[in-house]
């Protein structure tokens, strides 16, 4: 896929190469910071002791929430689609109250029972399977490579912006431009801090870039309203938007409410149990701070949406109307103005053309906070979720599996080569996609999150079972997990259409399953039901044991 | 600090019975406002006559607000009259 960013209307020059610079002289600081603080245990590298106050543990969740996809992602698809997908906002106070209806007892038990990842608790309450135990670890890798990847990806579109005038490099016979230099930078600089301090840094650095993302979102939207005339101006041109894009479901006609219900209730609590969350949770100091967590995230992060982001695309929506194609099969599809390149670019664009157009050379400054704001977005998700693998390969897979007698000090080499080949991989994986139209896997981010969800969402019926309902079974919870992991990669490029073919009725009604509700949500359906069928005639769990891990919930 | 007295029975069985009601208005809000509720007002793309403004503010926009509004209030009824009050757990 060749470069599909317009032509720049202005250049950022130095001003972006000076904020850049900065910024990322601040985040290998913390980084140091982060390492000099450290204690040389794993329970310090991967949770920094259990004891983040609120602050940190807010700003740490939801910068971990507000990836490349919220920022690029998401406005892209209101670009696309309309009013109709503003209501994906309310998905995040169902995940904000889960924070603390979940996150409680998953804190307390994991205090003290010393839990460090997913796989300790579920396989330890489900009789401490090493079988079930890689089965989640396989669920968090499928939620943690493609949001890695995605992150890359966007700091690659943001380079080919703030930087246009790049000179492409050539480095053992291949070219190297401002996207794969991009990519390559985020992804080195987010490998180093997250390797050398661990969660202390990530978490610190988080604090730094949610703080920057909320200013960017109000700064961006800020710009849009004033550019098109003031909030009068701004309602009077979405007026003339055609009226599909001012109803459900939206001009591509995927939005019914169905669907958008199902993911504000699964893909919100999807995002949640995923593993990089998860840790958060374990890493909270007390109960008040995760209620605290709880209440803010819900109110701060669908304003910021609803009143910040998604205004900037629906301004885009205004400025430079998407094309509609409809095939000869009657599906239609929307395609990015020919300014933007891709829908996934609105944001960028539109910061770039009007804030500058409406306060001169200090809108020439916002932009690359804004941009920079972007990059954050991208850097605090892919530091979470390396840091999270990192601590799943260690604690799932080597200690458990390859090296059970492995010392602390091995592991800890172990977690950090997990991150270093984790970032080489989903880096070279990006740059494929960059360079392969056909690489279908790595089209576009927000396809990309919805799949990655999707996976973190089989998670949830075993959540909720430990948690609230203790009646499911060890044949059971496995079986339900790996039907739903099934139904989701039906959904996805990976399945041959041979196979789907041949599975016929199944997979006739999988896809319409996908049609109606959110992909996380059809797996977990079928998830739930083989769950519960198989634990009806499956050897209950020990009582006592399962008494005494409920006790330790409370 | 000295931990707050645990709450007396009546008290923590009203908490229960607020909790119950503040999940269903939330519950509510996921249902009128994402959910099957926007039915009815989600203007028809085929009908000009449709009402797709109120207040000069897309409908299905101020739907979104308005509902976001009561999933908001309900977690800040919830933090402010529950679980800021439950007892303390010791770890």
């Amino acid at each position: 896929m060749e470069a599909a960013v317009p032509e720049p209307s202005l250049s950022l020059g130095a001003v972006a190469l000076v904020v850049l610079v900065i910024y990322l002289l601040v985040l290998l600081s913390l980084g140091v910071i982060g390492y000099l603080r450290s204690r040389n245990t794993e329970e310090d590298f991967y949770l920094a002791g259990r004891g983040q106050g609120m602050l940190v543990t807010v700003m740490t969740i939801m910068a971990t929430f507000f990836s490349s996809a919220a920022i690029l992602g998401i406005p892209g698809q209101v670009y696309k689609e309309g009013t109709a997908f503003m209501l994906f906002a309310m998905n995040l106070p169902c995940a904000g109250a889960c924070i603390y209806l979940l996150g409680s007892k998953i804190r307390r038990i994991g205090r003290r029972r010393s839990y460090v990842t997913q796989g300790d608790m579920i396989s330890e309450y489900y009789g401490d399977s090493p079988v079930l135990r890689l089965l989640v670890a396989l669920i968090g890798f499928l939620y943690v490579l493609p949001y890695v990847i995605m992150q890359i990806k966007a700091g690659g579109y943001l380079a080919q912006v703030m930087f246009p005038e790049t000179r492409p490099l050539t480095f053992l016979g291949r070219t190297y431009g401002a996207f794969e230099l991009g990519a390559s930078a985020l992804s080195l600089v987010t490998m180093v801090y997250v390797l050398i301090g661990g969660m202390r840094s990530v978490a610190w650095t988080d604090v730094l870039q949610g703080f920057l993302l909320i200013l960017g979102m109000v700064l961006a939207s800020f710009a849009t309203i004033k550019s098109l005339g003031g909030f009068g101006g701004f309602f009077e041109k979405v007026r003339d938007l055609p009226p599909e894009a001012l109803a459900l479901p939206g001009p591509s006609g995927i939005f019914g409410p169905w669907k958008l219900m199902t993911i504000c209730l699964f893909a919100s609590v999807g995002s949640l149990v995923q593993p990089a969350q998860w840790i958060r949770l374990y890493a909270a100091r007390d109960d008040q701070t995760l209620k605290r967590s709880a209440l803010i995230f819900s109110i701060v992060l669908p304003a910021c949406f609803l009143f910040g982001i998604m205004i900037v695309a629906l301004g885009g929506r205004v400025l430079y109307p998407p094309l509609v194609e409809t095939a000869a099969d009657g599906g239609v599809s929307v395609l990015a103005h020919p300014y933007i390149g891709e829908t996934d670019q609105v944001v960028i664009v539109m910061v770039k053309d009007q804030l500058p157009a409406i306060l001169g050379s200090l809108g020439v400054v916002l932009v690359a906070v804004i941009l920079i704001a972007v990059l954050a977005a991208s850097m605090s998700t892919a530091d979470s979720n390396l840091h999270a693998l990192s601590a799943v390969f260690t604690r799932d897979v080597y200690d458990r599996l390859l090296r059970p007698k492995s010392s602390e000090r091995e592991r800890a080499w172990v977690g950090r080569i997990a991150i270093v080949t984790a970032t080489l991989l989903a880096l070279w994986l990006v740059n494929q996609g960059h360079h392969n139209e056909e690489f279908k896997p790595l089209k576009l981010i927000a396809d990309l999150m919805f799949a990655a969800i999707a996976f973190s969402t089989q998670l949830l019926p075993a959540t909720i079972d430990m948690l609230f309902i203790r009646k499911g079974t060890k044949a059971g919870v496995m079986s339900g997990m790996v039907a739903g992991i099934f139904v989701v990669f039906l959904s996805t490029p990976f399945i041959p259409d041979g196979v789907k073919s041949a599975l016929g009725p199944v997979f006739h009604f999988a896809k319409t399953g996908f049609t109606y509700l959110d992909l996380g949500c059809a797996g977990f359906l079928v998830n739930v039901v083989v769950f519960a069928a198989v634990s009806v005639f499956t050897p209950k769990l020990d009582s006592a044991r399962v008494q005494s891990l409920a006790k330790d919930m409370r | 600090m000295t931990p707050p007295p645990p709450e007396s029975p009546p008290s923590q069985a009203r908490f229960r019975h607020l909790g119950w009601w503040l999940l269903g208005l939330f519950l509510l809000a996921v249902i009128m406002g994402p959910g099957p509720g926007i039915l009815l007002v989600n203007p028809d793309p085929a009908d000009p006559e449709a009402l797709r403004f109120v207040f000069g503010i897309p409908l299905i926009y101020a739907w979104t607000v308005f509902w976001f509004g009561v999933e908001a209030v309900s977690v800040a009824l919830a933090y402010f009259l529950i679980w800021r009050k439950e007892p303390a757990t010791a770890d």
